[in-house]
């Protein structure tokens, strides 16, 4: 059986200071060697300075690149092409999921599959969908779907399983209905599950649709690596991994973070 | 409201003992607005009564009466304070309340009313927004007998409610217990292995051995309010203590 990811506790106030911390610390030291290694190699054309890459990502962002597009278009449609998917295959996976662990023969039809999809080549499923959908957007959301959604079924099929069955008991003796323990209990229950699925997801989604790009889409991210690419310019496919990295880190740590933050308010500040 | 379950048969699967007979033919009846206890060694199945009067669990034979007319089981007017609290972490005291109350069908706006005078009864009013994880063991506990007085019953079954807290917290909640009953007038059954406090809290109290077979019920002549430590209280529980070591023999 694929390996399930665990919902972790989240950290407490100090533990997240003390994240960031490391964190700009690790960015720093970073820079500092990419710095270094540009100096010493002292060719632009091989690895540029990142003070020379962050003048291209200002230049792109607001004057435009060669297409007359700037980055910021590029990345505004990668970003709507990985929240699309990502969606996709995070909304799929729950509802197969959940489908999978309360009905018994559904579970039977649908599980045997799980590890044969999640064991074949990313790379295989996104080329065979590129040829089946004609080199469109549809293609990189097909193979996200493909590619994301077993791993969400699995692990929100064993969340499902895990249910505290005292509080199902307990809403069964004050006479709770269906509907009102599926938004009661099991609700809650899973959104732990569904968070580390959706982080899980995310991380497959973005290779997915740079990659779709990259193969055949001419807008986003992916598609600037592979047009900068073939112009051999090394400091421009930086300027666009920079920005690149950048939104992933305000999509992990203060877009999802601050929904994290606010879903699991209640485990905050336990006393006991 | 009295309440009684007549020729009670349960036995469970086992996966390493085969079928266990919980209870064979077993008959008690407990009074309208008395405050009675099922006293036993653990495992002889006193969960499982709770759980058969509630309709939680189902027996193989037997029936379940009310004010002796013969009804389903889990057909009338309860609610159950389990031994933890049982509450949802993710939704506040008050949420937790209205809980119960959407399930017992009360509309929402009657609710917030509800809400706030079984939190006053229990003391826990200024906690109404509070999560669950922030309060102390026995808050928590309040909070569970506060839901189950909310969606005011005529029985409540209590299954050693207090067995996982400290004895301080459990003494106050004793009292505190005892001050709600005798304000609702609610018939109780509770459970505990703890022949003191069946003794303190009870008017009757029913002995079942490891068997699940019950062999005595005792009335427990102590007029109230009743102290800790009260010597006549001693005197009962020493005499039940007896009776009870005399009938109970294995695995305790």
């Amino acid at each position: 059986m694929a390996p399930t990811i665990v919902p972790e506790a989240l950290p407490g106030r100090a533990t997240v200071a003390a994240k960031a911390t490391s964190l700009v610390v690790s960015v720093a030291g970073l820079l500092v060697a990419w710095t270094g290694l540009a100096l010493h190699l002292g060719d632009p054309r091989v690895l540029p300075t990142p003070v020379a890459v962050f003048e291209l990502v200002v230049e792109y962002s607001l004057v435009g690149d060669a297409g007359r597009r700037t980055a910021l278009f590029h990345l505004r449609v990668t970003l709507v092409r990985v929240v699309v998917a990502s969606l996709l295959a995070l909304g799929l996976g729950v509802a197969l999921g959940a489908l999978a662990a309360r009905d018994e023969r559904f579970e039977d039809a649908i599980l045997p599959w799980i590890p044969f999809w999640m064991t074949v080549p990313t790379v295989v499923v996104v080329l065979v969908t590129m040829i089946l959908f004609d080199f469109g957007a549809v293609a990189v959301y097909a193979s996200a779907v493909v590619v994301a959604t077993p791993f969400c079924v699995t692990n929100v099929w064993e969340g499902v399983r895990d249910v505290d069955p005292e509080l199902l008991e307990m809403a069964d003796a004050f006479g709770a209905g269906r509907r009102q323990v599926w938004s009661g209990v099991y609700r809650y229950h899973l959104l732990p599950y569904v968070f580390s699925s959706y982080r899980h997801v995310l991380g497959i989604v973005w290779k997915i649709v740079v990659l779709g790009e990259v193969f055949g889409l001419g807008t986003g991210v992916g598609a600037m690596f592979n047009f900068y690419y073939m112009l051999g310019e090394v400091d421009s496919m930086l300027a666009y991994v920079s920005l690149f990295v950048g939104v992933l880190f305000v999509v992990e740590y203060v877009v999802l973070g601050a929904v994290e933050r606010w879903c699991f308010r209640w485990r905050a500040d336990g006393r006991e | 409201m009295s309440l009684s379950v007549t020729d009670l048969t349960k036995t469970f699967e086992d996966a390493r003992r085969g079928n266990v007979t919980v209870f064979e033919n077993l008959t008690v009846t407990f009074e309208g607005g008395a405050f009675s206890t099922v006293m036993g060694p653990s495992g002889c199945g006193k969960t499982t009564l709770l759980n058969v009067l509630a309709g939680l669990v189902d027996p193989d034979a037997g029936h379940v009466s009310v004010d002796g007319e013969r009804v389903e089981p889990g057909d009338f007017s309860f609610a159950y304070v389990f031994q933890e609290p049982r509450l949802l972490d993710w939704k506040t005291v008050g949420e937790n309340v209205a809980f119960a109350l959407r399930a017992n069908g009360v509309p929402e706006s009657e609710r917030d009313e509800v809400v706030a005078s079984v939190l006053d009864l229990v003391g826990l009013r200024e906690e109404t927004d509070t999560y669950p994880l922030r309060l102390s063991g026995g808050m928590r506990q309040r909070v569970g007998l506060a839901r189950a007085l909310a969606v005011e019953p005529d029985v409540l079954l209590m299954d050693e409610p207090f067995s996982e807290l400290d004895e301080l917290t459990a003494r106050r909640l004793r009292e505190d217990l005892l001050d709600l009953w005798q304000e609702t007038g609610k018939t109780i059954v509770f459970v505990t292995h703890d022949i003191g406090e069946a003794v303190f809290l009870s008017d009757d109290v029913y002995l079942l051995n490891e068997r699940g077979e019950l062999f005595e019920e005792a009335t427990v002549p102590v007029g109230r309010p009743r102290t800790f430590g009260d010597r006549e209280l001693d005197e009962v529980e020493r005499r039940l203590t007896e009776t009870f070591f005399e009938n109970v023999t294995n695995r305790v």
